[in-house]
């Protein structure tokens, strides 16, 4: 797939960020959260970027309400096309387990189906809390699965926001986080993570600990 | 490691800085600091020993840090061996101020490591603001919380207050409504008179009718109280003494109502009355109640009888006037000490305690006669009523009694009982004379009788003497003749006998008929009628007055049969009289009898010229009759037996040229001829 370089706005900065910045989001205010994500998919709607959002610790109607509460007003017909609230879970896994390729391969149909459609891009933003629910299997290989990801987005510039609870990861899966995403959001500041490895190096050393369980 | 750091480890340090302040705990930190102080060559593991604890978890460690005297003190110290044999190095977390605790890390290669150890230091001084951050969070939200609790408290106590004051003004609110009570304020620097809403209420004044000072007050007080009550409001202001006081008001429909007014008069630091504040409520009631309660107790005091309550151990506690002058008490004596036994005599005391009390703690109330005891000794004769009176609870309370002084009544009730047994004298002696009247009637109509009796008989006796005179002559003239054979002799003498039986049979049948009957008797009516006739028809034919009869036939009744003859032939008599004293020639007796509604009844008609108006009122009574020779006693004594003894009537008018009697008797005196044996008069 070829595409040209494009700069998006993430939101928290007037500065433009490449279109397929792959970011985590490491937090503990909720309140603080859901308003630069609510001005982050905005920004995207505005930008003429197919909008996907997956949820986990409410559900899509209890999110959409507390977007429009913080004015993210949607249109009804941009709500249908343009943005989309969907179960983290069942945007992750196939059934009750995440296989990484899978969703990989979703990540890059997206993608290319909102070029088709005629948007300038994609930008998404997963609550990744969903690792932590009983049940799932594979959860032991999400730090693959965002290192992978890393990969993809060279080829299907996807802007992601991967956003991590610091109250529920223990820290050092979050270092693993650290270690997955070149970018990080953190404390109200974009900045590039000098522990960020490329995905060939992470994967050649990485051992999935069983944090989750 | 390069003395100088690089950018790349400063990005290192700005992002672990940056990531632990959004860990949430030591344990995070801890996981945290190990995963990124692991790539630092020669570090085994690291740990991070806070508020005496060490993360992640170690015995060991936990001691050796316990233990160390100096740790923390210094910039980093090699304070020994862990239990792998590792190198133990501690660098102290401490700001200026605070210490906070120990970052421990456990070298296996301790020269490889000591160019990071300044790297280390920073990472230690960036956990160190991180932790003083927390800290001062924390201090900020202790603050917070304390300042929000104290915030809460002081609000919930202003809420409080302001509830408590709102319901302190809705209680006084409700309670000078319920109780009809206004509120006043006085201006007096300004005149300006503030009423509240009860205030206008009492007045019955609409507040925009109101002016709200002084003057506009004293014009709504009654002209009569006035000049007292603002003379009384001077009192007050001067100090003289409060103000309390009571004055009317008229209102707009012409009412008066009773308010009771008080207030309190307030001074400025100069001791000048400024403002004078009170209440106004309604005591019409309680006034027209008292007047109501000095009326009854005006007319319990004025009036005649004794009037007395006492309670249920029979101590007086009210007594009125008259009361304590029917006792001999004077008019102010107190009650003190007296009781329901020193109000009577011996008797009338127990008549009250045994009789009265029991009664009236049964039913509710005691009547009878009773007595007074004066102090003098003397009784008076009274009509007592006693009550009882119960509390709500329906315990009796108290007991009250009314005597009335019957001294006068006893003295009439005595002279009536002389004068109704002098009156029942005077009517026994008036039942006798009228007893012996009607003896004397009795015996004057028997006499009467008796000489109707013989003039019949005498009639009767008329045609047997003539043929007994015929027969003596025939005797005289056939012994003249010498024709008195003794079969012709024996012949007269048999006719004489017969004549002479004859007449012997028509005394006996007049004494029979004028016998009085002693009981009632069925009899056939017409027969009666026909046996009296024949008593009469000897005279009626000397008299050329003629007889008709139309009787109808069987008709029975039960009565006295010679009395009703008796009756019947009075009215023959008299119709007889009638007729001859007309000196009528074609006199004539109708006697009629027929059935009318199941009562007999029987007219006697004569064609005598009938009765004058006059006569008639007075025909049926006793002693009256037009006759010269009448005793007026025949009609009299017809009525009395038709009507008194037979249950009938007796009357009459005048028909075409005469009078007629008519006697009815009674359906139950007629009967049936098949229910009875008839009773025909001998004759």
């Amino acid at each position: 797939m070829t595409h040209t370089e494009r700069f998006v706005s993430m939101g928290i900065t007037d500065e433009q960020f490449p279109a397929g910045t792959h970011m985590c989001y490491i937090y503990k205010d909720d309140q603080e959260r859901k308003e630069f994500i609510a001005k982050y998919l905005w920004l995207g709607l505005q930008g003429h970027e197919k909008v996907n959002y997956f949820v986990d610790v409410i559900s899509p109607e209890e999110m959409r309400a507390q977007l429009k509460e913080l004015g993210l007003n949607l249109p009804v017909e941009m709500d249908a096309h343009d943005f989309s609230i969907s179960r983290a879970l069942e945007v992750y896994c196939t059934g009750s387990k995440f296989v990484p390729e899978d969703t990989l391969q979703k990540l890059r149909s997206m993608y290319a189906l909102s070029i088709d459609e005629g948007y300038s891009g994609t930008r998404i933003s997963g609550e990744m809390s969903w690792v932590l629910r009983e049940g799932v299997e594979g959860t032991d290989r999400l730090m693959e699965y965002e290192s992978l990801v890393n990969t993809v987005l060279l080829d299907y510039p996807v802007t992601a926001i991967c956003q991590y609870d610091a109250r529920r990861f223990n820290g050092s899966t979050l270092f693993d986080v650290l270690n997955v995403h070149p970018m990080m959001i953190i404390r109200g500041q974009v900045v590039r993570n000098p522990y960020y490895v490329v995905s060939e190096k992470f994967l050649a050393n990485y051992v999935a600990p069983r944090f989750w369980s | 490691m390069d003395s100088t750091i690089r950018a790349d480890v400063l990005g290192k340090l700005l992002l672990i800085h940056e990531t632990l302040g959004v860990l949430p705990d030591y344990s995070t930190i801890a996981d945290f600091l190990q995963r990124a102080l692991g790539e630092i060559p020669g570090v085994l593991h690291m740990h991070l020993y806070v508020e005496g604890v060490v993360f992640p978890s170690s015995q060991t460690l936990e001691e050796i840090c316990t233990e160390s005297k100096t740790a923390g003190d210094t910039s980093s110290e090699n304070i020994g061996r862990g239990g792998d044999n590792s190198h133990i190095v501690t660098i102290p977390l401490q700001s200026a101020c605070q210490k906070y605790g120990k970052l421990v890390l456990c070298l296996y290669d301790k020269e490889a490591f000591s160019p990071y150890l300044a790297f280390v230091q920073n990472i230690a001084n960036a956990l160190v603001a991180t932790l003083e951050t927390r800290e001062h969070i924390r201090h900020l939200d202790e603050s917070k919380i304390g300042l929000e609790a104290k915030i809460a408290e002081s609000t919930a106590a202003l809420n409080e207050s302001k509830e408590s004051l709102r319901r302190s003004e809705e209680r006084l609110q409700l309670a000078t409504q319920a109780g009809g009570i206004g509120i006043w304020d006085h201006d007096l620097v300004n005149d300006v008179l503030i009423w509240d809403d009860s205030m206008f209420a009492l007045y019955g004044i609409e507040r925009k009718d109101f002016t709200c000072t002084y003057a506009a007050w004293q014009a709504l007080v009654h002209p009569e109280d006035r000049s007292r009550g603002s003379q009384e409001v001077q009192d007050a202001l001067l100090g003289i003494r409060p103000f309390n006081t009571e004055f009317r008001v008229s209102l707009a429909n012409g009412d008066i109502r009773h308010i009771k007014a008080k207030g309190q008069v307030f001074r400025d630091g100069q001791g000048k009355v400024t403002r004078i504040v009170g209440v106004n409520w309604d005591i019409t009631e309680r006034i027209l109640a008292e007047k109501e309660h000095d009326r009854l107790l005006s007319i319990i005091e004025d009036a005649p009888d004794f009037i007395a309550t006492a309670d249920m151990q029979a101590h007086l506690k009210f007594l009125n006037l008259a009361g304590a002058k029917l006792v001999g008490l004077p008019e102010k004596a107190g009650l003190s000490g007296l009781e329901i036994k020193d109000m009577h005599p011996v008797w009338g005391t127990r008549k009250v305690m045994e009789e009265g009390i029991p009664t009236v703690l049964s039913q509710g109330y005691w009547q009878g006669e009773n007595a007074l005891l004066n102090r003098d000794g003397h009784e008076i004769p009274v009509s007592q009523l006693l009550l009882v009176h119960r509390d709500a609870s329906g315990n009796p309370e108290f007991l009250s009694t009314i005597m009335r002084d019957i001294t006068t009544s006893k003295q009439i009730e005595a002279a009536l009982k002389n004068l109704n047994e002098a009156l029942e004298h005077r009517v026994w002696e008036e039942t006798e004379k009228n007893r012996q009247k009607d003896a004397i009637l009795i015996q004057q109509s028997r006499l009467a009788a008796m000489g109707e009796m013989i003039g019949n008989i005498a009639h009767q006796w008329r045609q047997p003497l003539n043929a007994l005179g015929l027969i003596l002559a025939n005797i005289k003239d056939a012994a003249y003749y010498k024709e008195l054979t003794p079969e012709y002799l024996e012949s007269l003498v048999r006719d004489g006998e017969r004549l002479i039986q004859k007449m012997s049979t028509t005394i006996d049948d007049f004494r029979n008929f004028f016998r009085p009957q002693k009981r009632q008797e069925p009899f056939n009516l017409g027969s009666a009628i026909k046996e009296a006739l024949s008593l009469v028809d000897a005279r009626f034919r000397n008299n050329n007055i003629e007889f008709k009869l139309e009787l109808e036939e069987d008709i029975l009744i039960v009565g006295f049969a010679n009395e009703f003859s008796q009756v019947l032939i009075n009215l023959l008599n008299n119709a007889q009289d009638a007729i001859l004293s007309r000196h009528s020639p074609n006199g004539s007796v109708t006697v009629r009898l027929c059935r009318d509604a199941l009562r007999a009844v029987v007219t006697v008609t004569d064609n005598g010229g009938g009765i004058p108006p006059a006569v008639m009122e007075k025909m049926f009574e006793p002693y009256f009759s037009t006759k010269k020779m009448g005793t007026g006693i025949g009609l009299y004594m017809s009525k009395m037996i038709i009507e008194k003894s037979m249950r009938g009537t007796l009357s009459v008018r005048n028909v075409d040229g005469g009078t007629e009697f008519t006697l009815s008797l009674p359906s139950d005196n007629v009967i049936h001829p098949e229910h009875s044996h008839v009773h025909n008069s001998s004759s």
